[in-house]
């Protein structure tokens, strides 16, 4: 079903949406839930946290993207579970994914955040994956936005692993580049 | 878990255009990968001319132009020679600083509750058992500046250098290699599951993960990776890593520990020389033995290398080097760097698992910290630079 017919239904809260929803989504949000978290149960738990999360939100939101929309939710949905868990296995995807963020950040000390600050920053981040190669920049996005392991990437793309993490490596170095070159601070 | 760096820029990267984000999830297999390169190709496509591939050949040829005009204008230009050589050393240490300067990075901390540190092999338990003696010695925390950059690791230590100013030019005579001393080597016993078999070429040696570990004096430095084909490589992935050498602490023999992130590796000596007059250390460690979870595995039978670190009479580490052994795999990590300063404690403890895992997973606050003089949390006050990373 079509992203629009499903947000339609969600707004006129047809019990049908969230089927929908579940039907072409739940690969996305089961996917990202479970780079962050490790236990079975807890994934089902945040899987179902995303669909109410979904149905609460839209409307009054009417997202231009229903992937990015529900991505965002279900991965806030697992990184709260994680932090909310006293005690996780150390190697989740997510901290992994994380870890490897330390590659592109500026050596500069954090400020505070604004609405201002962040359209800038994220512009200059559009900018900077648009700039990449097309297979390094979907390469990025699916790691570090949909929290895909490196072998994930590599068997889904038929790619060599190590190839993914060179790429993966050089993307982080240049964009640390850019952002000292922008001053941007994070 | 605090909103650290790492995060923030996280979620900067989950809100870039949307476009970005839907692209990305459509093309999810081999074939729409290369539809979109096609189509992205062709639309960014250039006259041959303003091409990159050009623009290199026009500059090699022009290059090639110049030089053959430059031979051909000044005769003899090449037969005065030069006698100032130009040692590895000298050219890596010159290189180094200029490409590590503008590379330091500020030091990152352990986050508060972040995540849960379990001790899984003897690399991790050498690699945390050492990050808290240095972390405990006020001397070494002192040393909270970088010429160590962040590893990306979620348990790490803040160490600082401004760079060692021995002299590396003069490649000192190499001094006697002992031969790995087999003899040491554990009979069976209860706690070795395996036998070692004369007739096989792997051998497993477990150590007991409940009883303490001793380590014997601590060294840690950092090396660069670039070399995408080397072995270690291949475990550890390419980029900056930690390094530690802690000394006869496996049945009397020393073990190197590299971290990067969450991988780990660890093998034990095949030879340790000391040149009594430059007072240098030259450490041989071999790949044929080898951490795996609690156990040394011993396996001549697999591709092997080597891995030479030569430390200065101060002890800083000033080069790193590896070797193929045996059973030519052809992997040997080129050009690999030693990108910081040594640090360095003299003391010798022991650690267990638990206590280990204890210490690295509660939070520290400054009262703690004022007891043990120094520690990683951001709020101990142990650096003015400090910041809350992951």
């Amino acid at each position: 079903m079509d992203d629009n017919r499903i947000i339609e239904l969600l707004f006129e809260r047809a019990e049908t949406a969230l089927n929908e929803v579940s039907h072409k989504y739940s690969r996305l949000y089961k996917g990202i839930i479970r780079e962050v978290l490790s236990d079975e149960c807890d994934i089902d738990e945040c899987a179902n946290d995303v669909l109410l999360a979904v149905w609460n939100t839209i409307p009054p939101n009417r997202p231009n993207s229903l992937t990015a929309y529900i991505c965002k939710i279900a991965r806030r949905i697992g990184i709260n579970r994680l932090k909310y868990n006293t005690r996780q296995k150390r190697n989740t995807g997510y901290i992994v994914m994380l870890s490897e963020l330390d590659d592109c950040l500026p050596a500069e000390e954090p400020i505070e955040d604004s609405d201002e600050r962040s359209e800038i920053i994220q512009s200059v981040l559009s900018d900077f994956i648009r700039s990449l190669d097309p297979e390094t920049e979907i390469l990025f996005v699916r790691r570090y936005m949909y929290l895909e392991s490196v072998a994930d990437l590599a068997r889904r793309f038929e790619l060599d692993e190590n190839r993914v993490s060179v790429k993966l490596y050089r993307a982080r170095k240049k964009l640390k580049k850019m952002l000292e070159k922008e001053g941007i601070k994070v | 878990m605090k909103n650290s760096r790492n995060e923030r820029m996280s979620e900067h990267l989950l809100n870039v255009d949307e476009e970005i984000l839907t692209n990305a999830y459509d093309i999810d297999d081999a074939e729409k990968l290369r539809q979109y390169i096609k189509a992205k190709n062709a639309k960014t496509k250039k006259p041959f001319y303003m091409t990159p591939a050009f623009r290199r050949v026009s500059a090699i040829a022009a290059c090639f132009v110049l030089i053959i005009g430059v031979m051909f204008s000044v005769p003899g230009l090449f037969n005065q020679g030069n006698n100032e050589v130009i040692t590895e050393e000298s050219h890596n240490k010159v290189e180094s600083k200029e490409d590590h300067q503008e590379e330091v990075a500020p030091p990152w901390l352990k986050e508060e509750g972040e995540g849960y540190l379990a001790i899984n092999s003897i690399a991790q338990l050498n690699y945390y058992a050492a990050v808290r003696m240095l972390t405990e010695e006020p001397k070494a925390t002192d040393l909270i500046t970088t010429s160590f950059k962040t590893t990306g690791a979620n348990y790490g230590i803040v160490l600082l250098s401004a760079g060692s100013d021995v002299d590396k030019n003069d490649e000192p005579p190499i001094p006697e290699i002992t031969d790995p001393d087999v003899s040491q080597e554990p009979a069976v016993t209860p706690d070795n599951p395996t036998a070692p078999n004369p007739d096989d070429n792997i051998h497993y040696y477990s150590l007991d993960p409940n009883e303490p570990f001793f380590i014997n004096r601590v060294s840690m430095f950092q090396i660069e990776l670039t070399d995408e084909e080397g072995f270690l490589a291949s475990k550890l992935g390419l980029g900056i890593v930690d390094v530690v050498i802690t000394e006869e602490c496996i049945w009397g023999d020393s073990l190197i520990t590299f971290r990067k992130g969450d991988n780990f590796y660890s093998c034990l000596t095949n030879g340790v020389g000391y040149d009594p007059q430059t007072g240098e250390r030259q450490w041989d460690f071999s790949t044929h033995k080898y951490v795996e979870g609690f156990f040394i595995v011993k396996n001549l039978a697999q591709e092997n290398y080597g891995f030479r670190i030569k430390m200065d009479a101060q002890s800083q580490a000033f080069k790193f080097d590896c070797y193929e052994i045996e059973n030519g795999g052809g992997r040997v990590d080129k050009n690999v760097k030693v990108v910081s300063s040594t640090v360095v404690s003299e003391e010798g403890r022991s650690f267990t698992v638990a206590e280990l895992e204890n210490y690295f997973n509660t939070p520290k606050t400054p009262d703690e910290n004022g007891a043990e003089g120094s520690n990683v949390h951001p709020e101990s006050g142990a650096t003015d630079t400090s910041e809350s990373e992951i």
